[in-house]
C-alpha cells in the first residue's frame, strides 16, 4: 500500500474511464476548434490579400464558421460529460468510503474528537468530486490539444513545430510549478497562522466581558491585527509567486510567437514556405496557449486534493477494532454480560485505560458506573456492545467469550445510548423507528411515553412528524436524550447501557430523566454511566471506576 | 445588487485607490494590446507582401518582445495589487466588526454565535481575495480595454468596429438574460447539493448510533440511491445552466468568424490593407476576453459581496451603551456614594423586567453586599454599574453625576471586576493578571496574588508567574481560577471593586478561602459584592436585599 493516495483515487475511478476519456477528447476538440478558428481566420485573411476570386475563399470561410460553432458546442458537451462523470464518481466514493469507515466507528477512531474527524472525512470525500474536473482533466486535455497544435504546425513548417512544443511545455510547466509550489507553501505555512488567528479570535470573543471591563478591547484588536499582518505578509508572498506563474505563461506565449514568426519569416524569405501560411502559423501558435492556461489552477487543486486523499486513506486503512468470528455462536437465552479482569488500552504503548476491571450486568439489575471523566467508563460501554475488543482478561456473554458472537447479535441483546446519541435530520418518528424498522406508530408512542417525552411531542402541531433539525438542534438537550432513550426502549433489548444520560442537563431535568428511567426500564438490565452523582441511591449497586479498576 | 458595493468602496481603505490604479493599469494594458496587435499585423504584412526577410523585421520582433513583457507585467501587477488590497480591506473590516461585537455584546455574544462570528471575520473574508484580485481587475479591463479596442478598430476598419460594437453588449445581455433563468435553478440545485452533502454528513456522524442499532450496512444503499437521484436531477439543471456559457462562447467565436469573413471580402475588394486587417483579427479575441472572465468570475463577486454584507451586519450592531457627545470627568467612586435611583431594566427579547424601581446606595469606602435568590437581578445591577448596559428607567449616579454622562471606558477604568464566571487570557499567569493592569510590575502581581490568597499556589509552580494556563497549559480548578481572577481584579488597584458571586459553585473549603481573602482586603476602596452565600454577610458593612421585580 505504498502507492500515492491520488493514484489510489484514480483506481477507484477506473469503472468510469470511458466517460472520462470521452470528456478529455471533447475538451481537446473544443480547444482544437478554438485554435482552428484563429488559424483558418489567419489563412483566410492572408489569402484574401492576394485578391483571388471571392468564390475561392468559400472553403476557408466555411471552415472558420464551422470552428466557431464547434468550439462552443464541444465545450458544452465536454462540460456535461465531465460533470456527469464527477457526480458518478462522487456517488461511488461515498459508498466505498462509507463501507470502509463503517466498521471503524466508534472503536477504531481512537480517542480523538470523533465529531470533527467524521466531519472532515465527509468534507474530504465531497472534495474528491473535483479530482477529475479540476485536477486530472485539464493537463490531459492540454496534452492532447497541444499535441494536435504541434502536429498541425509540423505539417505546414516542420522547423516551427519543436519551437512551439517547447514553448507550450515551458509555459505550462513553469506556470504549474510556480502555482503548485505557492499553493503547497501556503498550505504548509499559512495554515498554522490561520489557525492561530482563528483561535485568537475565538479566545477573545470568549473573553469579551473581561476585555470590555478592563478596557483592553483596543489592545486585543491590536494583537489580532498583528497575527493577521504576519499571515498577510506570507499570503502575499505566495500570491506573488502564483501570479508570476500566470504572467510567465503570457510571456512564454509571446516569446513563442516571436520565435515562430522569426523561423517562418526566414522560411518565407528562403522560399521554403508560402507567405500566405505565415499569418496562419502565427495565430496557431498564439491561440494554442489557450490549452495550458488552466494548468496553474489544476496544479493548485491537485495539492489540496492529494492531502484530502491522504487523510481519507489514513482513516480508511486503519484496522478494524473488532473481528467477526468465523462461526458465530447462536444468540444466548439469558443475557448475562460479564467483564472479568478486563484490560484495555487504545495504543500499544499507551497507558492502560482498563486494568483489571470486573463487573456483571443481567436483566432486572440496575447498576450505576461512576468515575472521573476520562476514567474509561465509555470504553467499558463500547466493549460491552462489541465496538472494542479487550487486550486482556475476558468479556463473556452467558459464559461464552463475547468475541464468539457476531457483532449484530450482541447488539440485538444490548443497546447503547451513548452520550452524544445522534439525532438524524428527519422526523421524530423516523429517529425512533430506525431502532426497530416496521414498528407501528403505537409502539413508537409507547416508547416515547416510557421515555417521558410523549406529552411534549403530542403537544406539538406536527406531533411525531416534527422535524428535529440539523443534528437535532431544534430540540433541547433533555428532549434529545429522551428521544434517544425512546429509541433504546423501542429496540426491545434486554440490557440497556446509557452513557451519561444526564450530561449537560440542569439538576432538575437530570433528576427527572433518572426517575423516568427507573420507572420505564421495566425488567431490562440497566447500566447507567454517569459522572454526576444524581439519584444514585435507587440503583441496586453503584460501581466506581478508578485507575482502570472497579472499586 | 450590482457588482460593486458602494459602501465597501467607501468604507474599505485603499479600495478606491486600488480601483483608480487598476484603471490606470488597464489604460496601459489597452495601449499595449493595441500596439501588440499592430506589430503582429506589420510583421505579417512585411514578410508576406513586402518580401521582408528576418533582418528587416528584427526591430519589429524586438518591439513585440518588449510589449509582450509589459503586458505580462501589467497582468501580474493588477492581480497582486488586488490581493494586497483585499488583505488591507479584510484587516480593516475585521477590526471594525470585532470592535463592534465587543462593544455591542459586552457580557457575551448572546444571539451571535462565536463560531459564526469567528469564521465570518476569518475564512469568510477569504472570499474578498478573488473579488479584488480577479473580479474587479477583469471588470475594469472590460470597462477600459474593450471600448478602447473598439475605438481603435473604428479607425482601422469601421465595418469590424460595428460588428464588435453590436456583439460586445450581447455578452453581458445574454449573460444577464440566460444567467437569470439559470441562476435560480442553479441556486436551488446548489442548495440540493449541500443538502446531499448534509445527508452524507448526517449518516456518517450518526454512524456509531446506526451501528448500535445494527443499521450500519443498510445505509449503504440509501447513500448510493440518494447520490444517484441527485446526479440525475443535477444534470437536468446543468443542461440548462451550461446553455448560458454556450451562448456567451458562441457570441464570441461567431463574431470572430464574422469579422474574419468580412475582412477577407473587403481585402479582396482592396478596400483595406493587410496589416490593419491582421491587427483587427488579433484584437478580436482580446475584445471578448475580459468580459468572459468577468462572467466566469461572477460567483467570486457574489461570494465576496455576501461575505462583506455579513461583516456589515456586525459593524451595524448597536453598541450596548452609547458614548456621550461630551463626556464629564468621572468622579472618584471611593470618595462619593453610588446611588441607584428608581432603576428599571429588562433584557431585550425577554418580556419581564429584571429590575423595577430599584433604589439603593453604595456608600463610599463601605462594603455592600447585594443578596437575593437567583433571578432577583443582582448580576444585572452590577452590569448596570459596570455600564455593560444602561437602565431603561431611572438612573445610576456617582455623586451627582449620572453614569450616562460618562465615557464608558473612562468609567470602567475606575472599576475592578470579578465576574461570575471568570475566564483567563490564554498565556502565562503574569499575562493573565496584567490584563487588569498592563503596567503592573512583578512585585505588584505578587501582592495581588497574596491578597487574593493564592500566592503559595503560584509560588509552588516551577515556572511561577510564567506558568502557562488554559488550553495546553496548567488546568486550574474552579477555586484556583476564581482566586487568580480575584488577583487580576486587585492588581488594578481601582477605587471600586465589583465582585459577582465570588463563592458560587465552590466547595465549602474553597469558598472559605475566598472569604478569608476578601476579609483581609485593605479598606481603601468601595466594594460591592453580589452573592447568595449567607456566610459572606459577616464581611459586609451593609446588606441590601433584592426581591426581584414583581411579575
Amino acid at each position: 500500500m505504498n502507492r500515492s493516495p491520488l493514484r489510489r483515487m484514480l483506481v477507484e475511478a477506473r469503472p468510469l474511464r470511458r466517460q472520462l476519456m470521452l470528456s478529455i477528447l471533447l475538451g481537446a476538440c473544443s480547444i482544437a476548434a478554438g485554435i482552428g478558428l484563429m488559424a483558418t481566420a489567419g489563412y483566410l485573411i492572408s489569402k484574401s490579400a492576394l485578391e483571388p476570386p471571392i468564390l475561392s475563399l468559400g472553403v476557408a470561410i466555411g471552415l472558420v464558421q464551422f470552428f466557431g460553432v464547434s468550439r462552443a458546442a464541444f465545450r458544452y458537451l465536454e462540460r456535461l460529460v465531465s460533470h456527469d462523470a464527477a457526480f458518478r464518481f462522487l456517488g461511488r466514493l461515498r459508498v466505498s468510503f462509507y463501507e470502509r469507515l463503517e466498521p471503524l466507528v466508534p472503536g477504531g477512531l481512537g480517542t480523538a474528537r470523533s465529531g470533527d474527524l467524521l466531519s472532515r472525512f465527509v468534507g474530504d470525500v465531497e472534495t474528491m468530486q473535483f479530482l477529475f474536473l479540476r485536477a486530472l482533466a485539464p493537463p490531459l486535455v492540454a496534452l492532447v490539444a497541444c499535441a494536435g497544435a504541434v502536429s498541425a504546425t509540423a505539417i505546414v513548417l516542420p522547423a516551427a513545430a519543436p519551437v512551439l512544443g517547447a514553448g507550450l511545455a515551458a509555459g505550462g510547466l513553469i506556470a504549474a510549478a510556480a502555482t503548485g509550489s505557492a499553493a503547497r507553501a501556503s498550505a504548509r505555512r499559512e495554515a498554522p497562522l490561520r489557525a492561530e488567528l482563528t483561535s485568537e479570535i475565538v479566545e477573545s470573543l470568549a473573553l469579551t466581558p473581561e476585555l470590555v471591563a478592563f478596557g483592553r478591547v483596543d489592545w486585543e484588536l491590536e494583537r489580532i491585527d498583528a497575527a493577521d499582518r504576519s499571515l498577510a505578509r506570507l499570503a502575499h508572498r505566495h500570491r506573488r509567486i502564483a501570479g508570476l506563474g500566470e504572467a510567465l505563461v503570457l510571456l512564454a506565449s509571446g516569446l513563442t510567437l516571436i520565435a515562430v514568426l522569426a523561423i517562418a519569416a526566414s522560411a518565407v524569405a528562403g522560399g521554403r514556405l508560402g507567405g500566405v501560411w505565415l499569418g496562419m502559423l502565427a495565430l496557431l501558435a498564439l491561440s494554442s496557449f489557450e490549452a495550458v492556461r488552466p494548468l496553474p489552477v489544476a496544479a493548485q487543486q491537485s495539492g489540496a486534493l492529494a492531502s484530502a486523499a491522504e487523510r481519507l486513506y489514513e482513516l480508511a486503512d486503519r484496522p478494524a477494532p473488532v473481528h467477526e468470528p468465523l462461526r458465530p455462536l447462536p444468540l444466548p437465552e439469558n443475557g448475562v454480560l460479564r467483564l472479568e479482569q478486563a484490560r484495555f488500552r487504545y495504543d500499544e504503548r499507551g497507558p492502560w485505560v482498563l486494568d483489571g476491571a470486573s463487573l456483571e450486568i443481567r436483566p432486572g439489575r440496575r447498576l450505576a458506573l461512576v468515575g472521573e471523566s476520562g476514567a474509561g467508563k465509555t470504553t467499558i460501554a463500547n466493549i460491552l456492545v462489541r465496538f472494542l475488543e479487550l487486550d486482556g482478561g475476558r468479556a463473556t456473554l452467558d459464559g461464552h467469550d463475547l468475541r464468539d458472537y457476531a457483532q449484530d447479535d450482541v447488539r440485538r441483546l444490548v443497546a447503547l445510548a451513548d452520550q452524544d446519541a445522534h439525532l438524524f435530520s428527519t422526523t421524530i418518528r423516523e429517529n425512533v423507528r430506525f431502532a426497530r424498522p416496521g414498528a407501528s406508530d403505537e409502539e413508537i408512542a409507547t416508547a416515547l411515553r416510557r421515555a417521558g417525552i410523549w406529552e411534549w411531542i403530542s403537544s406539538l402541531p406536527a406531533g411525531l412528524d416534527t422535524y428535529v433539525g440539523e443534528t437535532g438542534d431544534q430540540v433541547s438537550g433533555g428532549q434529545r436524550r429522551r428521544i434517544a432513550l425512546a429509541r433504546a426502549f423501542l429496540s426491545g433489548v434486554r440490557l440497556l447501557i446509557l452513557d451519561e444520560p444526564t450530561a449537560h442537563l440542569d439538576r432538575a431535568t437530570a433528576e427527572a430523566v433518572m426517575n423516568d428511567l427507573f420507572s420505564a426500564s421495566g425488567d431490562a438490565g440497566l447500566l447507567v454511566i454517569t459522572h454526576d452523582e444524581v439519584a444514585l441511591e435507587r440503583f441496586d449497586q453503584v460501581l466506581r471506576l478508578e485507575n482502570g479498576r472497579i472499586i | 445588487m450590482g457588482p460593486l458595493d458602494r459602501r465597501l468602496l467607501r468604507e474599505a481603505p485603499g479600495s478606491g485607490r486600488f480601483l483608480a490604479g487598476a484603471c490606470a493599469l488597464a489604460a496601459l494594458s489597452a495601449l499595449f494590446v493595441i500596439a501588440w496587435a499592430e506589430l503582429i499585423g506589420r510583421i505579417v504584412a512585411c514578410v508576406f507582401l513586402e518580401d521582408g526577410d528576418l533582418a528587416s523585421i528584427s526591430r519589429l520582433l524586438a518591439a513585440l518582445a518588449v510589449v509582450t513583457a509589459a503586458r505580462a507585467a501589467i497582468g501580474w501587477a493588477l492581480e497582486t495589487s488586488g490581493h494586497a488590497t483585499s488583505w488591507r480591506v479584510r484587516g480593516r473590516l475585521r477590526r471594525r466588526a470585532l470592535e463592534r461585537v465587543f462593544r455591542a455584546r459586552p457580557t457575551g455574544l448572546g444571539d451571535l454565535r462565536t463560531g459564526e462570528v469567528a469564521t465570518g471575520v476569518t475564512s469568510g473574508l477569504d472570499a474578498l481575495d478573488p473579488y479584488f484580485s480577479r473580479f474587479l481587475p477583469q471588470l475594469v479591463l472590460a470597462g477600459v480595454v474593450s471600448p478602447a479596442i473598439i475605438v481603435w478598430v473604428a479607425f482601422r476598419d469601421p465595418v469590424s468596429a460595428v460588428i464588435m460594437a453590436i456583439t460586445l453588449p450581447l455578452i453581458p445581455l445574454f449573460g444577464a438574460l440566460i444567467g437569470k433563468a439559470a441562476a435560480e435553478r442553479t441556486k436551488r440545485r446548489l442548495q440540493a447539493l449541500s443538502l446531499m452533502s448534509a445527508h452524507f454528513l448526517d449518516v456518517v456522524r450518526g454512524l456509531a448510533t446506526l451501528r448500535a442499532y445494527r443499521r450500519g450496512p443498510a445505509q449503504k444503499e440509501a447513500i448510493a440511491r440518494t447520490s444517484e437521484e441527485f446526479r440525475i436531477q443535477t444534470m437536468g439543471t446543468l443542461r440548462v445552466a451550461f446553455l448560458s456559457a454556450l451562448a456567451l462562447e458562441l457570441v464570441a467565436t461567431m463574431s470572430i468568424a464574422l469579422i474574419a469573413a468580412v475582412i477577407g471580402i473587403r481585402l479582396v475588394n482592396g478596400s483595406i490593407e493587410l496589416a490593419p486587417s491582421f491587427a483587427v483579427l488579433v484584437l478580436a479575441p482580446e475584445l471578448y476576453l475580459p468580459l468572459r472572465a468577468v462572467a466566469a468570475q461572477f460567483h467570486a463577486s457574489a461570494d465576496g459581496l455576501a461575505a462583506v454584507r455579513r461583516i456589515f451586519e456586525l459593524i451595524d450592531l448597536e453598541p450596548a451603551v452609547p458614548a456621550p457627545a461630551i463626556a464629564s470627568a468621572p468622579p472618584d467612586p471611593s470618595s462619593v456614594s453610588l446611588r441607584f435611583e428608581g432603576v428599571g431594566f429588562a433584557y431585550e427579547g425577554r418580556g419581564s423586567s429584571v429590575l423595577r424601581d430599584f433604589d439603593c446606595e453604595l456608600r463610599a469606602g463601605e462594603r455592600t453586599l447585594l443578596v437575593g435568590g437567583s433571578g432577583t437581578g443582582k448580576t444585572t445591577a452590577l452590569s448596570l454599574l459596570m455600564r455593560f448596559a444602561d437602565p431603561d428607567r431611572g438612573r445610576i449616579c456617582a455623586g451627582t453625576t449620572d453614569l450616562r454622562e460618562l465615557d464608558p471606558d473612562e468609567w470602567r477604568r475606575l472599576i475592578a471586576w470579578l465576574p461570575q464566571q471568570p475566564r483567563l487570557l490564554a498565556g502565562t499567569i503574569a499575562e493573565a493578571l496584567r490584563i487588569g493592569a498592563p503596567e503592573a510590575g512583578e512585585e505588584k502581581l505578587w501582592e495581588a496574588l497574596q491578597a487574593a490568597g493564592c500566592m503559595e499556589l503560584v509560588a509552588a509552580l516551577p515556572d511561577a508567574l510564567e506558568t502557562r494556563v488554559g488550553e495546553g497549559g496548567l488546568q486550574l480548578s474552579a477555586g484556583e481560577l476564581r482566586r487568580i481572577a480575584l488577583a487580576r481584579a486587585l492588581v488594578r488597584e481601582a477605587p471600586l471593586l465589583v465582585l459577582d458571586e465570588p463563592t458560587a459553585h465552590l466547595d465549602a473549603g474553597t469558598a472559605a478561602q475566598i472569604r478569608l481573602a476578601l476579609e483581609r482586603l485593605e479598606r481603601k476602596c468601595t466594594v460591592v459584592i453580589a452573592s447568595h452565600d449567607a456566610s459572606l454577610l459577616s464581611l459586609a458593612d451593609r446588606t441590601i436585599e433584592l426581591e426581584g421585580a414583581p411579575q
